[in-house]
């Protein structure tokens, strides 16, 4: 059982039931009507639902997940044309009541705080009065579940709301809400005084940025609905093309019969091209994509070349498809005091992200990356890359804080086994043989401890020195603690 | 040969000698303009006082841990700050990120590119070399054609942007492109500072200099110059001599 209805509960029927089991409880007599749990359909009703709601507000998005059963409207901008946000809220809900749809809604300052509160917060019912409404058969008061709800945190009162409610409302995936529950931690606020670097690296990133999202420290990203248009065209060749610049010339045609298709000032950021050879052979397909969205051909065209260079075709190709998965607004840039300095500032961004787009076609997109810090202890996991690509198109920083420990510039992903001589057993290393030779330590800082948790599969714990040759090189060497091994780790080069 | 021919031909020679010459001089925008690190004494003894925009500089490492890529990248990008985005080869796969931000690089974009082979290598550097918002390129290139060299020199010009290669040491007897080839030695102090020798091995329109000991403060992120190796070796020598002369005048 996916869902059920309210009629059903009272039978005791609860989704994730067996179907047998739910046949079980229902009294024959009862009719028991089942409909086919169909995930797509549900996300199509709940797309035009969301075409629906903007009335409200232009800015309706679907909550980002595979079963979605959440809409977002972003109401800063208009919530005046109803006076007040209350009314804006009681508007929502009394048209959706005469759609026969029951709605749980919260009005917040983060889009995860107002999800947190919509499912797991202290409701309202409305209208006020279907509090006093009783069941039927059992004469027991309706519950909030029962009938439209909807809570306004106060300004500036959001972040105390979510911090009592329950972990639940984090939007965390299963098996971290069951690691919380071992942990016996139940409430946001308990999630919120552990330090983070331990929660980080025993809860995953997700949670940090749940949390953060929640309590409207992290922003978060969500597509407007109706602003993605998926764009396909395909074109036959009667005989196979094999000349790159005759396939470039032919794909050029259906960009610019794609482009016609694209909203007014809309533009695409990723672009999908399947060169199809003879029948029986795989087509080779290229993911082109763009920091910036745009229509120009010339730089589509550009971008597919240093692809074929790079992926040089087996086979000549008999039929070409071309896909634009969504659209995206072009970005329209302030204008100020000073136009010669924006105009080259923009300028100057332009051919910054120009330079991504051309080294990540050539190259890979994995292969041109910008750092994050990731909050481990271990040195090799304590950074992540993220392709440029992406990095600047969500326009997030690459480097914003980083950790001021010293750390090598050079760092082996598996350290290398080192011989180490100390003046007393388990004392400070005063000669070591390393792969350019053998040498005595000059002077030596540390031990720097690094330990992860137990929980964590393949913790460690090492003891790090930063060590001075004789020669003036300096290495970053490390005793494993369980092994008493020595191993070179890195090179402050 | 008659003596007229010989004539003419060695008017012809040494034109085109002449011409070869003008062609390796500097233009005057070139020898005018110098992005400077803002340690003064370390751009006085650069040649032209500081890196020309448009350049590439070699700094010969001889091997790990010798700290030939910390100097070049603390100096190199304290003088092109503001001038555009930094961009980082790594086609070792090695480098490192928190010790590169750890060395205040922080308020700049930078990018990492390691490409997987040594054509998608060549082909990176150029791009970027080329492109007028990137201020520095720097990485480690091992083997490399002169024909290859010649070629992103031509693009570091194009695009002004400062090129900066981190050699290993082998490569010091072979032909230099760049502006100036710096050869760095660690020198063991047992200190916090690092310390290293820096020797000028080639440079272009610059006359030879003498070595400097440079003392890299990595908790402030300063250098400083401790000494010119040459001329604090004849300053000390020359002060024995003069004490020598004055105890024998007193004797």
């Amino acid at each position: 059982m996916a869902d059920s209805s309210l009629a059903a509960r009272r039978w005791g029927i609860r989704p994730g039931m067996p179907l047998a089991e739910a046949e079980s409880l229902i009294p024959r007599s009862c009719p028991l009507r089942l409909v086919a749990d169909d995930p797509a359909a549900d996300r199509e009703s709940l797309i035009r639902l969301g075409g629906w709601c903007q009335r409200f507000t232009p800015w309706v998005a679907l909550e980002a997940s595979d079963r979605p059963e959440s809409l977002f409207l972003e109401v800063t901008g208009s919530a005046h044309l109803w006076k007040t946000e209350q009314r804006l809220v009681e508007s929502i809900l009394k048209e959706l009541q005469s759609y026969r749809l029951l709605c749980r809604a919260a009005l917040a300052e983060s889009i995860g705080g107002a999800w947190g509160i919509a499912h797991w917060g202290d409701l309202t019912p409305y209208p006020s009065y279907s509090a006093s409404y009783v069941d039927a058969r059992s004469k027991e008061p309706l519950r909030a579940s029962s009938c439209s709800a909807y809570r306004i945190a106060a300004m500036g009162k959001m972040k105390d709301e979510v911090l009592s409610l329950p972990v639940d409302s984090l939007r965390l995936a299963p098996a971290t809400l069951a690691l919380l529950a071992e942990l016996g931690i139940e409430q946001v606020g308990s999630l919120e005084s552990i330090p983070r670097a331990s929660l980080a690296s025993r809860l995953g990133e997700e949670a940090l940025v749940r949390l953060d999202q929640a309590l409207g420290r992290a922003e978060e990203i969500l597509t407007p609905i109706g602003s993605s248009t998926r764009i396909e065209r395909r074109m036959i060749f009667e005989y196979p093309l094999s000349q790159q610049a005759f396939l470039l010339d032919r794909v050029d045609e259906l960009l610019a019969q794609a482009v016609h298709e694209l909203p007014p000032g809309h533009g695409f950021s990723q672009l999908r091209v399947e060169l199809v050879p003879e029948e029986g052979f795989a087509a080779s397909v290229f993911e082109l994509g763009s920091c910036r969205p745009t229509t120009s051909s010339f730089h589509w065209r550009e971008l597919l070349r240093l692809s074929l260079d790079r992926r040089r075709l087996d086979r000549p190709t008999e039929e070409i498809r071309l896909v634009i998965a969504s659209s995206v607004p072009f970005e329209w840039r302030e204008q100020t005091l000073f136009p010669d300095a924006a105009l080259r500032s923009a300028e100057g961004e332009q051919h910054w992200e120009e330079l991504i787009d051309r080294l990540s076609s050539r190259l890979g997109e994995s292969r041109v990356a910008r750092a994050r810090w990731v909050a481990d202890a271990q040195p090799e996991r304590s950074f992540a890359w993220m392709p440029a690509i992406d990095a600047s198109r969500r326009k997030r920083a690459s480097a914003n804080f980083w950790p001021q420990a010293w750390r090598p510039l050079r760092l082996w992903n598996e350290p290398i086994r080192i011989d180490v001589r100390s003046v007393v057993p388990g004392g400070r290393p005063v000669w070591l043989r390393h792969p350019q030779g053998q040498d005595s330590v000059l002077q030596s800082w540390g031990p720097e401890r690094i330990e992860t948790g137990w929980w964590r599969t393949g913790a460690i714990a090492r003891d790090y020195f930063r060590v001075e040759l004789a020669t003036g090189h300096r290495l970053w060497i490390f005793q494993d603690r369980s092994s008493h091994q020595w191993f070179l780790h890195g090179a402050f080069d | 040969m008659p003596d007229a021919m010989k004539k003419t031909h060695d008017v012809q020679v040494l034109k085109h000698l002449s011409e070869r010459l003008q062609a390796l001089r500097p233009s005057p925008r070139e020898a005018t303009a110098r992005w400077t690190t803002g340690w003064k004494d370390f751009d006085d003894w650069l040649p032209g006082g500081g890196f020309r925009p448009g350049g590439t500089i070699e700094w010969l490492s001889s091997g790990n841990g010798a700290g030939s890529l910390t100097l070049a990248l603390a100096t190199a990008s304290r003088a092109t700050r503001g001038r555009g985005g930094l961009v980082i080869f790594d086609h070792a796969g090695d480098l490192y990120p928190p010790g590169v931000f750890h060395l205040g690089l922080s308020d700049r974009p930078i990018l990492f590119v390691r490409p997987s082979n040594a054509a998608e290598e060549l082909w990176a550097w150029e791009q970027v070399l080329r492109s007028p918002k990137v201020g520095l390129a720097i990485g480690t290139i091992d083997r490399i054609s002169d024909k290859s060299l010649r070629r992103l020199n031509l693009a570091a010009e194009q695009g002004e942007t400062l090129g900066v290669w981190i050699r290993p040491d082998w490569a010091r007897g072979s032909p230099c492109w760049s502006d100036a080839r710096l050869w760095v030695e660690p020198k063991g102090e047992g200190s916090l500072l690092r310390h290293w020798s820096v020797t000028l091995d080639r440079a272009k329109n610059a006359r030879e200099r003498d070595p400097i000991e440079v003392a890299w403060d990595e908790e402030t992120g300063s250098l400083s110059v401790v000494s010119s190796l040459v001329h604090s070796a004849a300053r000390f020598s020359g002060s024995v001599a003069r004490r020598r002369s004055v105890s024998s005048s007193g004797a």
